[in-house]
């Protein structure tokens, strides 16, 4: 898969972009919301993991530009961060995400987990 | 010889002669009867001055009477105990010393005696200068000196009950006919009966002023309406909190009050709509928030209840405010800090715990292109960084956990489940933990076991928990046993270990928060004492009973309950969390409307989502269908009929029910092509709360049953 990663978190981008590049996948990184937006307007990818907490544009505000935007709007998005209140997960599957994985994720699973929300999605 | 503490016979007041029908005596009748009237006006003129209205009493019974002077005693606080209450002379003569002596010390204490007597006898009696018993020798010396020689002492009686005295000092020249006793006797009596009257009328006041001061001492604002639903009372608060003056609201039926609730509150019609259903019950009770604008901006929790007096009769109803603007403000700052430090607290943890997973690897993980090679120290020291990262998330997750257990916001999302199913899946997630201690977990479940109703993440959890408890606690070459059997309306999971045991002492307090059986070995577990807490609180959230049986010293058993999935028909047992959690899409322009919408269905119990518009409605139900949708007609984009059109056109399994909810404005041709397009039931705004509810329930009914007719 074409993974675009939305994280700030240096740390956590590599950990993040190793996992996933050990299950065979690609990914590309970008850093801040508004980047999130330019890029899955670029580019083609088969799932946005968007963290919610990021400068510029939170991912809240980029989920809902990304879903009011025609080019973008069927682009699946799994909110993946470590806020993981009811309000806040349930914030985010209304505003169009089809899944959120809280962090701290297993580095084994997360490409299953991904996965398994892009099947059932 | 006579007994000095008596008083003779003859000495008596002489028995009372009928009144004969002659005009002096018609004429006397009237003075009398212009007498009680005078009475009587004294006590409304005084009744707030209780020494006043005494003083008064026994002058006017003077003046009528034409004595020279007189006094009052009354007996007040203890039966019996007599007390000096009024003295009051002649009206238009001085009070001299002579007249009021009788009175004053040393006097009194002879005048107090024969008071005392005459209560004691029931009796009034004369006291002539002549004759006179040994003991009041000193009255009749002062009776000479004011040219009286007569002093009468006559009990004041309320139904034969003696509440006090009067004396009076009749002048020598004054003939005391029998009427004059009589008049007096009924002066006498009206005097009672107004004294009576006046102490009830304090002690009334005074409890009425005490619960006044009671009410508005309390720190919510208090408003009562009575049975004609008029506001016959409010509070000190009530007037701080809303900026109104007694005058504002006093006798003002609910519609008058109306007019003054739409200057403070945010939402004067929700309030009416969920007042006046409450105000035409003479029963309900309920409580329900509304954020106040005026005289500043609050959150006021509104509680109302019928009043009720002693005989059962409804006296009105009572609407009580309180400011939680500071316990909500208190509670967000809690949420939000527990969401930011466990934010905070994970955001590393994430990049600690995924490089040591990428560092040490996973023996089945063989697509690692190039397998780190490291030294047993380096791979020791890095699986106890690892270890202890995990402890650190449990802990986390636990307090995240306990933490919306007792704010009560724990959600379930309750499901059909296999019970053999779960207890598989828990043991696989503690299979690799169970590998390492040398224990193995045993699975026994019947061929048929009966499914149960309930969270699946979290009935999976509570298995994990007690399995690694029993895992933790058990020696290496040891089996821990899962099974589950059913157990009359449940299915009844137990989780057997041979371990050493929990003490009887223990077995209490097991239960509780950061309760932990000898800390060196639960340290070294790598326990957070939250776990059996959650799990306790997670099985009483489903409805069922978690507890251990002690099998000591050969281990322990914990046991608990999950109900089972029950057919339509017995829905009504089960507590409102376990019903299937019905999605309810609320589609309204109204950005006021929407949110009150919201609140009201997930107070029953719904499952609620929201959508501004048309097209964010049927993006919506293109991604998850709902359970209903209620729709608003009048929309800036494309309208309902609209939206109506196009759900019919999409490809659910079944068809999503409709509810229109709309303005009440849009007239008949707007119900009837909403109805053609397919919406279930048409509605207009302004409804009471409960017939909305009971629309959608009836609604939903209908498409799970389609025998059922709505109602």
């Amino acid at each position: 898969m074409n993974i675009l990663l939305a994280e700030d978190e240096p740390d956590i981008q590599l950990v993040t972009r190793l996992a996933l590049e050990d299950a065979g996948h690609t990914i590309k990184v970008v850093s801040d919301g508004q980047a999130v937006i330019e890029h899955a307007q670029a580019s083609s990818f088969d799932v946005l993991l968007l963290d919610i907490m990021m400068p510029r544009l939170d991912g809240f505000a980029v989920c809902l530009q990304l879903k009011s935007d025609p080019r973008t709007r069927d682009l699946p998005i799994i909110f993946f961060s470590a806020k993981s209140q009811e309000a806040e997960v349930e914030k985010g599957l209304s505003l169009g995400a089809i899944g959120y994985i809280v962090k701290p994720f297993d580095v084994f699973t997360l490409a299953d987990a991904i996965d398994s929300i892009l099947r059932t999605g | 010889m006579n007994n000095p503490s008596t008083i003779p016979n003859q000495l008596q007041c002489p028995s009372l002669s009928p009144i004969d029908g002659s005009a002096a005596t018609l004429a006397y009748t009237q003075k009398l009867l212009d007498a009680v009237n005078a009475m009587t006006s004294v006590a409304l003129q005084y009744h707030r001055q209780p020494e006043r209205f005494m003083e008064e009493m026994i002058s006017c019974l003077i003046k009528i009477m034409n004595f020279q002077a007189g006094a009052l005693f009354i007996s007040e606080k203890q039966p019996g105990a007599l007390c000096l209450a009024a003295v009051a002379t002649a009206p238009g003569q001085k009070p001299t010393t002579e007249q009021s002596a009788l009175w004053r010390a040393p006097l009194l204490d002879h005048t107090q005696k024969l008071a005392q007597q005459t209560i004691d006898q029931g009796q009034a009696f004369i006291i002539t200068a002549d004759l006179i018993p040994p003991h009041l020798k000193p009255i009749g010396a002062a009776l000479q000196n004011q040219a009286a020689d007569r002093l009468i002492s006559m009990p004041l009686l309320v139904e034969q009950r003696p509440i006090g005295v009067v004396q009076t000092v009749v002048p020598i020249q004054h003939s005391f006919a029998q009427t004059e006793v009589l008049a007096m006797q009924l002066l006498a009596g009206q005097i009672a009966v107004t004294i009576e009257r006046l102490w009830s009328f304090m002690a009334l006041r005074a409890e009425q002023e005490r619960t006044r001061a009671v009410v508005d001492a309390t720190n919510d604002a208090i408003l009562m309406l009575d049975a004609t639903r008029r506001v016959i009372m409010i509070n000190r608060r009530a007037k701080f909190f809303f900026g109104l003056a007694e005058r504002d609201v006093w006798g003002k039926e609910y519609h008058q009050l109306y007019i003054l609730l739409t200057l403070i509150l945010d939402e004067p019609q929700r309030f009416t709509q969920w007042f006046l259903p409450l105000l035409e019950s003479e029963t309900k009770r309920d409580m329900e928030e509304f954020q106040a604008l005026l005289p500043e901006p609050r959150l006021l929790q509104c509680f109302t209840a019928p009043v009720v007096g002693h005989d059962e009769q409804y006296l009105g109803r009572i609407l009580i405010f309180r400011d939680i603007t500071r316990e909500r403000e208190v509670e967000r700052m809690k949420n939000d800090f527990i969401s930011i430090v466990s934010h905070e607290l994970r955001t590393p943890l994430t990049s600690i715990r995924g490089s040591l997973q990428l560092v040490l690897g996973r023996k089945s993980m063989e697509t690692k292109p190039q397998s780190l090679t490291l030294p047993p120290r380096s791979l020791e020291l890095l699986n106890v960084s690892l270890s202890n990262t995990e402890r650190l998330i449990r802990l986390i997750n636990d307090i995240l956990d306990i933490s919306k257990i007792e704010q009560g916001r724990i959600q379930l999302q309750p499901d059909t489940l296999d019970p053999a199913n779960v207890c598989q899946a828990a043991c696989n997630e503690v299979a690799a933990f169970a590998t390492t201690r040398g224990i193995t977990v045993q699975i026994e479940t019947p061929e048929e076991l009966p499914s149960i109703c309930a969270d699946r993440d979290r009935t999976v959890q509570i298995l994990i928990n007690l399995i690694s408890n029993a895992i933790k606690f058990s020696e290496s070459g040891q089996q821990v046993l899962l099974s589950a059997q059913p157990f009359d309306k449940f299915v009844r999971f137990s989780v057997r270990d041979w371990g050493r045991g929990i003490a009887p002492e223990d077995q209490q307090r097991i239960f509780q928060k950061f309760q932990q059986l000898d800390s060196s070995t639960t340290r070294n577990a790598g326990g957070t004492g939250l776990g059996l807490a959650i799990c306790k609180a997670l099985v009483e959230e489903h409805g069922g009973r978690i507890w251990l049986e002690d099998a000591m010293p050969h281990g322990t058993v914990f046991h608990f309950t999950l109900p089972l999935a029950v057919d339509h028909a017995d829905q009504a047992d089960i507590p409102r969390q376990l019903k299937r959690q019905t999605l309810v899409l609320v589609v309204d322009d109204d950005p006021h409307v929407r949110p009150l919408l919201a609140r009201l269905l997930e107070k029953h119990g719904f499952h609620v989502a929201s959508a501004a518009n048309g097209v964010e409605a049927l993006e919506f139900v293109r991604r998850k269908q709902p359970d209903l949708i209620l729709l608003d007609i009048k929309m800036p984009d494309i309208d309902g009929f609209e939206v109506l059109r196009r759900l019919k056109h999409m490809n659910h399994i079944h068809p999503i029910p409709v509810v229109i909810l709309t303005a009440n404005d849009l007239g008949e041709i707007t119900r009837t092509r909403a109805l053609r397009l397919g919406a279930f039931v048409y509605l207009e705004k302004p409804i009471a709360s409960e017939h909305l509810i009971s629309t959608i329930e009836q609604v939903l009914d209908q498409v799970e049953n389609p025998a059922i007719t709505p109602g």
